[in-house]
């Protein structure tokens, strides 16, 4: 028995008749006396004759002249993109890294000062401090991965000296990051010319 | 006769692929020369935007270019430069979802002179046409991306269901719903333009 529900799910099976033929032919029962998929079985049959026809789009005439141009442009950059194939699709990482171990070396570092203060901090009263402020940019393509690293390094360099911490110590924090990328405008989009962020404020609750 | 057939026969894909590989130049042309306008077709379908369309294929070039060491024999040619493709255009429609957050100046829908090839040469192409595809295009904007991705690749780009699935990455039997709930949604969608004048031929 071929219910609406039924038919419905398998309309795409009947209409490209990869059905078994008993399934068929309960199919073609349920049509006999349903007007209501029998509309929806000839429109989704004209939609997908629709679809097929739609017209072909090309590429515009400068197409290949702008591909050779970014090859040049890929060649005369020494290949550079060779030895650093991840940054094609994987320049968010490190900046998402960075920003993950920026969250972590800011605990580190507010317990640490409570730590040594064997008392609350007078920012720790505060709900709202600023505690960096710095702009990273990225001047070319290539250079993102590098400078990525280097802001890793960065907060890494400060989580350094802070060694012991005292973990039963709970607190929050959040991080505000504003970040921007541009792209080059010759280029494609898929290259950040130029990405900045920048690490504003600081939440503490206790 | 018999003979000339295999001597005149057109290289496949994974032939020039493989020429490009040994560092032939002329290979990668030709495989430009074959893809570059389907993969347009895909990329316009799925973004609804010859401009981004065009930056795509653009780019999946580029990245052939680049890496073409990463394509394997195992895997079909034209389903390694499809996943490209099509992993760049979802990436720009992404993009396109945050610029829109930051900017409302973007919100209008550019609108450029571009060249249309209609496959039925002799009919002339009417505004009615014209608005038709209008119509289905912005309908299959409107879908979410992985109905959008099936419907674009099954039943504009006429891949079968298994290379969908392999482009894709999902199993056939989720490849085959899918495209049967998408279809259903945009028949839902252009429900009265079928009704009327709009599909019937």
């Amino acid at each position: 028995m071929t219910d609406c529900y039924k038919f419905e799910k398998r309309l795409s099976d009947f209409l490209e008749g990869s059905l078994s033929t008993n399934e068929k032919e309960s199919f073609e029962r349920h049509l006999g006396k349903c007007a209501k998929c029998r509309e929806k079985s000839e429109q989704v049959q004209l939609l997908r004759n629709t679809l097929s026809a739609l017209p072909r789009h090309k590429t515009s005439p400068s197409f290949d002249a702008v591909l050779r141009s970014n090859i040049r442009r890929e060649i005369k950059n020494g290949g550079s993109v060779f030895r650093f194939p991840k940054i094609n699709f994987a320049w968010q990482l490190p900046v998402f890294a960075a920003t993950a171990i920026l969250f972590i070396a800011l605990g580190i570092l507010i317990d640490q000062a409570f730590i040594r203060n064997n008392q609350l901090s007078p920012i720790a009263s505060a709900n709202k401090i600023i505690l960096e402020s710095r702009t990273f940019d990225t001047p070319s393509p290539h250079k993102t991965f590098q400078e990525s690293l280097k802001i890793t390094n960065y907060v890494m360099d400060r989580s350094r000296s802070l060694e012991r911490r005292d973990k039963k110590r709970e607190y929050s924090q959040s991080l505000q990051v504003k970040g921007n990328t541009d792209f080059h405008p010759n280029d494609t989009r898929s290259f950040p010319s130029r990405t900045n962020f920048r690490a504003t404020t600081v939440s503490v609750r206790f | 006769m018999t003979k000339q057939p295999i001597k005149n026969k057109p290289p496949t894909d994974e032939d020039l692929i493989s020429r490009f590989q040994n560092d032939d130049l002329a290979a990668f042309d030709l495989i430009v020369h074959r893809y570059k306008n389907q993969l347009l077709n895909f990329a316009y379908r799925f973004l609804g935007n010859t401009e981004e369309a065009e930056d795509v294929v653009q780019e999946t070039f580029l990245r052939l270019y680049r890496k073409k060491h990463a394509y394997r024999q195992i895997a079909k040619f034209s389903t390694w430069i499809y996943t490209i493709t099509g992993n760049l255009a979802k990436t720009e429609l992404r993009k396109r979802k945050r610029r829109k957050l930051i900017s409302i100046s973007d919100m209008g829908f550019e609108e450029k002179e571009y060249e249309i090839e209609d496959l039925r040469a002799d009919t002339a192409r009417d505004a009615d046409e014209f608005l038709k595809e209008k119509i289905i295009q912005k309908a299959i904007d409107e879908l979410p991306i992985g109905f959008k991705q099936v419907i674009v690749l099954r039943d504009i780009q006429e891949l079968s269901y298994e290379e969908v699935g392999k482009i894709l990455k999902i199993p056939l039997g989720t490849v085959k719903s899918r495209v049967n709930r998408a279809r259903l949604k945009l028949q839902a969608k252009l429900k009265d333009i079928v009704d009327k004048n709009m599909i019937r031929q």
